[in-house]
């Protein structure tokens, strides 16, 4: 078993690779690996609801499933948070995934006890 | 020594991360390391993409990666799901949905997110290009 810490680094519906990540961390946790997720750079806006839009699946939607699928340790880059355009009580994800606020120091510390960093 | 997952998440030509990833693998290949596989999820299924065409004066990843599995035996696994929706269909899927032509090139395995996770419990260390 290993573990993996994936970082979530684009604002959710920029590309692909939001939804590409969270399909990643979800399978990883069903082959026995365990999952820290961190939220940094544009992947902060990741933790706004959004409204559902047809033929797009919404992402805010399935980062709530995380906790049913043993993920639980969640963090967010505290100066990525300062940096985002919206205010703190706009990122409603961060009080549903029970999320940390990291400093970058902490951030250093986190890469460094996990056996994987993946990056979407 | 220890052993290497590749994970490919980026496009051909997008940057120069294939050319970073093949120098990696080589590099870490002679100096007693092994790689036992290269996953090629999200964007980076567009590698495995057998009607791209090589260009005289520009590196060919498609060449690179399959000289790896040839010369080291690595495994070139392709990430399904994620390569049908990109266009990248293997015989099966193109019969079945009635797509005029089948383009996994040769040497890459069709596999899921699955395949990867069960060979990272083998692996020491995950590098991402």
């Amino acid at each position: 078993m290993a573990t993996l810490l994936i970082r979530f680094t684009q604002a959710p519906y920029q590309s692909s690779a939001s939804q590409d990540g969270l399909d990643f961390a979800l399978a990883a946790t069903n082959y026995g690996h365990e999952v820290i997720v961190l939220f940094e750079h544009q992947g902060v806006l990741q933790l706004n609801k959004t409204e559902s839009v047809r033929g797009t699946k919404n992402h805010s939607k399935r980062l709530g499933s995380l906790p049913f699928f043993d993920i639980e340790e969640c963090y967010v880059c505290e100066e990525s948070l300062k940096l985002s355009l919206l205010n703190n009580d706009k990122h409603e994800l961060i009080a549903q995934l029970d999320a940390s606020l990291l400093s970058i120091d902490e951030k250093l510390a986190l890469s460094e006890r996990v056996d994987h960093v993946v990056t979407f | 020594m220890a052993h290497y997952s590749i994970l490919v998440t980026s496009s051909p030509y997008e940057g120069q991360h294939a050319q970073r990833a093949v120098a990696f693998i080589k590099s870490a290949i002679s100096q007693g390391h092994t790689v036992n596989n290269i996953f090629f999820y999200g964007q980076g299924v567009h590698h495995a993409n057998g009607f791209m065409v090589e260009v005289g004066d520009e590196f060919y990843p498609l060449k690179a990666w399959q000289a790896l599995k040839n010369d080291h035996n690595i495994t070139l696994l392709l990430c399904i799901t994620a390569a049908i929706k990109r266009g990248v269909i293997g015989e099966q899927e193109a019969a079945s949905a009635g797509v005029s032509a089948a383009n996994v090139a040769d040497g890459f395995e069709q596999a899921g997110l699955g395949e990867f996770f069960t060979a990272l419990h083998d692996c020491d260390k995950v590098v991402q290009f």
